[in-house]
């Protein structure tokens, strides 16, 4: 425990110091710019909170992925790695401390891009169930927190990060149905994106704002907890072997 | 003449090597290009939620020509890097011109930008079966290229200013990605816009370029119209040509006045 609110503390030391890291706070009322400008400019304004909640769930996905996913390949750049591997503390839990409190500051763009919508479209959004709407966010963020700890472990784990850091933006923001509900993919792609936790949770969210009364929630839930749990055990487990493989190739050093 | 061809020649080829620090073969076909037509797919499924079939071509090409702006832009990093490297200062107190060494180093990110537009915007209409006629397809290469080399003038620009600025320049380029693809006319229509505001943005780079490519994809295109709009997109151009000049001008007399971060790396 001690260990894992001391990399909440360095995490939170470390953003506060990075514009890289926080841009995407500057970047979120820009989104709403280009999303809810786009449905508004169509006379869609019906499509208003699903765009808004376009812009805060793509703002998240990025600051988990790009943030949160660069924590442990930073790690080994600056010869840090090393330190904490040699820690008694467990390492997937540094990380977890760490991308914890990435997702965890990353939930503030839930108020600025209502405050942007609101200002830039004069549309307060409003939420027409508030407990569904708590219950799929938190488990959002728990999904989030399982992404992020996942892909800062595949970052250094695979032989082209570049790859897989150019592939974690829109393929993913189709997959996870983030403005267009998966509904409307193809059929043949609707198994592949059941698997990315964003599916579930961006279908929960959107019914929690539809003044509509909200069908298959458990199923949603089910879906959610499920594909997130996955999620982070394979990225727990992934975190694990990361020091192992380390160790047992002797890339450790501290020369 | 020759110095100047030679000038560009080198920068070039070094813009090449960079090129390929960054990416192989393979991860720019893998990675990238999997990542521009996810994103044309993206923006064209937007338009299917938001406005019906009309709305899915609107944006399959605005979103697959925004492609080469963010290639453009990617210079913006490669001035930084210069600073870090401490090649910059070497290359100001070379006798040639630091503007042109620097701008001909990136000229490879126009010819990818097109190419990655190009392709994207093929590529998302032949998934989402959005006809293209002929014409049209092979009149958007040297639209798209049109619109690239004026908006690499805008990227020189906005380097020259964040070259300096430590730590800022991921964020000048993505804030400029996202305002020439809000107000450019690339995801929401331009008539849209209030007048103010489309007065501005008749001066943003690759606009025209847009506006001549839609309607080179249009049915029935009036051809006429497509030139007039090229027209005033190397207007444009050239306008910008001039800004990036004088700021990199500027920004490298300012550096030698107060012995800056510019040329001491």
């Amino acid at each position: 425990m001690t260990a894992t609110l001391a990399a909440v503390r360095l995490q939170w030391w470390l953003m506060r110091g990075s514009l890289d890291d926080r841009q995407s706070f500057i970047l979120a009322p820009l989104f709403v710019l280009l999303l809810v400008g786009a449905a508004y400019a169509r006379g869609r304004q019906d499509l208003i909170p699903q765009a808004a909640l376009g812009a805060v769930l793509i703002s998240l996905w990025n600051i988990c992925v790009q943030v949160g996913g660069g924590i442990v390949s930073n790690e080994r750049r600056f010869a840090t790695f090393e330190l904490a591997a040699a820690s008694p503390a467990a390492f997937p839990l540094l990380v977890l401390g760490r991308v914890s409190t990435v997702v965890g500051v990353a939930l503030l763009v839930i108020p600025e891009v209502w405050l942007a919508t609101l200002l830039f479209f004069g549309t307060a959004v409003t939420v027409a169930h508030p407990g569904l709407f708590a219950i799929a966010l938190l488990l959002t963020t728990f999904g989030m927190i399982a992404v992020a700890g996942f892909v800062a472990a595949l970052f250094v784990l695979a032989r082209n990060a570049l790859y897989l850091q150019i592939a974690f933006t829109y393929p993913f923001f189709i997959l996870g149905g983030l403005v267009v509900p998966v509904s409307m993919l193809p059929e043949w792609l609707g198994p592949v994106s059941r698997l990315v936790f964003l599916s579930w949770g961006g279908d929960l969210l959107r019914a929690s704002l539809d003044p509509q009364p909200p069908a298959g929630v458990g199923k949603q839930v089910t879906g959610l907890l499920v594909a997130s749990i996955v999620t982070f055990a394979l990225g727990q487990v992934l975190l694990g072997r990361l020091v192992d493989r380390a160790r047992r190739h002797g890339s450790l050093g501290l020369a | 003449m020759s110095r100047l061809l030679t000038v560009v020649g080198w920068s070039l080829r070094l813009g090449l090597s960079d090129l390929r620090t960054v990416h192989t073969w393979r991860s720019w076909v893998f990675g990238w290009l999997s990542r521009v037509v996810s994103q044309v797919l993206f923006f064209s499924l937007v338009g299917l939620l938001f406005g019906g079939r009309d709305q899915v071509q609107f944006l399959l090409v605005g979103s697959a020509a925004v492609i080469a702006v963010l290639e453009c832009l990617s210079i913006v990093m490669w001035a930084a890097a210069d600073r870090h490297l401490g090649t910059a200062g070497l290359v100001v107190v070379s006798p040639t011109d630091y503007f042109l060494a620097f701008a001909a180093r990136g000229l490879h990110t126009v010819l990818t930008g097109t190419l990655s537009a190009l392709i994207a915007l093929y590529a998302g209409a032949a998934i989402l079966r959005v006809p293209l006629h002929w014409q049209g397809a092979v009149a958007a290469a040297p639209v798209v290229l049109l619109g690239a080399c004026s908006v690499y003038l805008l990227a020189v620009l906005v380097a020259g200013l964040v070259a300096t600025a430590s730590g800022a320049q991921w964020l000048a380029l993505n804030l400029t990605y996202m305002l020439i693809m809000i107000f450019g006319g690339f995801v929401i229509p331009l008539d849209t816009w209030p007048a103010v505001v489309r007065a501005i943005v008749s001066a943003v780079p690759y606009t025209h370029a847009l506006q001549a490519l839609r309607e080179a994809l249009a049915t029935g295109p009036d051809w006429s119209s497509v030139l007039a709009h090229c027209g005033w997109e190397v207007v444009v151009a050239a306008a910008w040509a001039v800004a990036a000049k004088s700021a990199f001008g500027l920004a490298i007399r300012h550096e030698r006045r107060s012995g800056g971060a510019l040329l001491a790396g």
